[in-house]
């Protein structure tokens, strides 16, 4: 699928989780999320590590809610007033609350899980606006170097406990920051120097495997347009009622018109798969659809 | 009100939908070789 119409659909499961604190919402946006994701994930992506994330999330929202406010006019149990901050009475609201919020978190989690699963590091850069290429490409590389300095930090600390080195306080970690450093310098050196040998700055941003717009890339841009537009009017003409349980839980309200857009957000997931099949190296590169700069 | 309760049942069936299609994609999953 196109890069851009991940985007856009994922603007648009964003503005559902992110324009109201309704749960209702927000769960189906999470349900039509996953369906999304295990419809078009690339081979290879690992859904599980993401899962336990978000149920993390969750859980800990959840905790604190209920152990830090104790306001509310539902007590289902109580702390030991001794322990600081936890200990009070803890309610049915605070624990609402906590679901509701971490319903939230998982939605956004989940929305913007697209943007790395579904789509290569390579295509987002290519999605950019002309004008943005070089800082996309940057970030990237950016955000490449944080797992390269993680294995770095491993490989050396290894190294160091070889000849004898163990953790004595700060004062010990320089034998690790130091080669970390200095290793972190040499690869981006060596990295500046690869993409010289491929020609980058000298010319137009180019791709080898240039996708282009199918039949379910448009129609995933042209519900995600339906979807936001629909949820920023509902918001800005007030069918979007946000959902708080104070200071009385009561049950979410719900427009069937927003319940729809919501529901359209699992239309893409709906569509046929397209197999990805690596062309073969073209004799010549393509110039992207921006032109480059 | 009547809405409200419309538009919970609608979302009730919505998300019933919702997680009957993961299910059966995560099925499928697990059962493609």
């Amino acid at each position: 699928m196109k890069a851009r119409a991940v985007a856009a659909w994922v603007a648009a499961c964003l503005s559902v989780v992110l324009l109201g604190s309704n749960p209702v919402y927000r769960g189906l946006a999470l349900l039509a999320g996953l369906n999304f994701l295990i419809a078009h994930r690339r081979p290879g992506a690992r859904l599980r590590p993401l899962v336990l994330l978000v149920v993390a999330g969750t859980a800990v929202s959840v905790l604190v809610s209920v152990l830090l406010s104790h306001t509310g006019a539902h007590v289902i149990g109580a702390l030991p007033a001794w322990l600081p901050i936890a200990g009070g009475p803890l309610t049915l609201e605070s624990l609402l609350y906590g679901l509701s919020a971490g319903l939230g978190i998982a939605a956004a989690a989940i929305a913007v899980a697209p943007l790395s699963m579904v789509t290569e590091g390579q295509e987002l850069v290519d999605a950019l606006p002309r004008r943005l290429h070089r800082a996309g490409t940057t970030l990237a590389v950016a955000l490449n170097l944080v797992p390269a300095i993680g294995r770095s930090v491993a490989t050396v600390r290894e190294a160091q406990l070889m000849r004898g080195w163990r953790a004595r306080g700060p004062r010990s970690m320089v034998a690790i920051v130091v080669p970390v450093t200095l290793t972190t310098f040499e690869t981006s050196i060596q990295l500046a120097e690869a993409m010289e040998a491929r020609a980058y700055g000298s010319g137009p941003r180019t791709t080898a495997f240039a996708t282009p717009w199918s039949t379910q890339s448009i129609l995933t841009v042209a519900t995600a347009a339906v979807v936001l537009a629909g949820m920023i009017a509902g918001r800005v003409g007030g069918a979007l009622v946000d959902w708080y349980p104070y200071p009385s839980p009561m049950p979410p309200s719900a427009s069937p018109l927003l319940v729809v857009l919501c529901f359209l957000l699992v239309a893409p997931a709906l569509a046929p798969r397209v197999p990805r099949v690596p062309r073969p190296a073209p004799t010549h590169l393509e110039p992207t659809e921006d032109g480059g700069d | 009100v009547r809405t409200d309760a419309a538009g919970l049942l609608m979302a009730l069936a919505a998300a019933s939908v919702l997680t009957a299609l993961l299910v059966g994609r995560l099925l499928l999953a697990r059962l493609r070789p």
